[in-house]
């Protein structure tokens, strides 16, 4: 089975935007995606082991992106799960709790982003043909 | 000596300055829209129903108007027990929506289509909300807890939650080049400061 980029937004747009903006970066990867912190759990078992990277979206209703990183992070077989954090919150304090919840994130992506910064974030963990 | 004298809490009127400032920040630099005129800003009187803030969307612009609200928290307890501190509520006319997020590289979106108008709004205003909370923790604020985006077209039939201890908001009108409007409300109680 090919790696897989997993994408766990609310938001339907922002969704769009990052599979668009990988695909047109030359990413390769099976794109999958969650609109909930919920939803997305049963993905990420399906996929174990298949998880190239994972996108997290900050703010979501009910669970949010920290809260599942926090629960990912505890358990053996989805702690090393690469996982960029992506945010309208551009405040120190928010970058600050995410890195406190997993020391080990991927990166951490503002919105609105430019192609660029998400390449330079995605380039360890995936193949781009340019 | 540097001044390590604690800042003065801002009050509702200087958290107005730090939205403008938030939203030009926002569409100038990630947007690259200019501004046509200087933001307009009129205090208003909250009308509650039922203790939820009244608002209504066409009024603003007398066209089909999607607005989405954001509410604030002094910290994840109080997030989670949803008292607010304040809210921000962010109007557009949907004939606008779709340029004024693809300047931000979102893709095009279907103007037609409710939800995704819906959705549109809401990210636009999480985008707003996301600066202004970064500028109030550099005004020496509390870093503020956001919510999840509440969206609606038009009118919210059952009101929009804020803290009803508050009797004002300030209503800021951005105009943008293009004769493209963005229209604020602003609703905030006392933010503490840090430290």
């Amino acid at each position: 089975m090919l790696m897989k980029i997993l994408i766990v937004d609310d938001s339907l747009l922002d969704r769009k935007l990052l599979s668009r903006s990988l695909t047109n970066a030359g990413v390769k990867n099976e794109i999958i995606q969650a609109d909930s912190a919920e939803s997305a759990f049963p993905l990420i078992v399906a996929n174990l082991g298949y998880i190239a990277l994972m996108f997290l979206d900050y703010q979501m209703p009910q669970m949010t992106g920290v809260e599942l990183m926090e629960g990912l992070v505890k358990v053996p077989s989805t702690a090393d799960i690469p996982i960029v954090m992506v945010t309208a919150s551009a405040s120190e304090e928010s970058r600050a709790t995410a890195y406190k919840v997993n020391p080990n994130l991927a990166g951490y992506l503002l919105k609105p982003f430019k192609p660029d910064q998400l390449i330079s974030i995605i380039r360890p963990y995936v193949k781009i043909d340019a | 000596m540097p001044d390590v004298s604690p800042k003065p809490p801002l009050t509702l009127s200087g958290m107005v300055q730090v939205l403008c400032a938030a939203v030009r920040k926002l569409v100038l630099l990630k947007g690259g829209y200019g501004f046509a005129a200087d933001p307009e800003i009129v205090e208003k009187k909250i009308v509650q129903f039922r203790q939820r803030m009244r608002v209504d969307g066409l009024a603003k612009f007398g066209v089909r108007t999607a607005f989405s609200a954001v509410k604030f928290y002094a910290g994840v307890n109080e997030l989670d027990h949803d008292e607010a501190l304040g809210v921000l509520i962010i109007f557009v006319e949907t004939d606008h929506l779709s340029r004024l997020l693809w300047s931000f590289d979102y893709p095009r979106i279907d103007e037609e289509d409710e939800e995704i108008i819906l959705d549109g709004c809401g990210t636009l205003a999480n985008l707003i909300a996301g600066y202004f909370v970064k500028g109030l923790c550099d005004a020496g604020c509390v870093h503020l807890q956001m919510s999840h985006f509440e969206n609606h077209i038009n009118t919210a039939v059952n009101g929009i939650n804020f803290m009803p201890s508050q009797e004002k908001k300030y209503e800021i009108r951005f105009l943008l080049q293009g004769n493209r409007r963005i229209t604020a409300e602003l609703s905030m109680g006392h933010v503490p400061m840090a430290g």
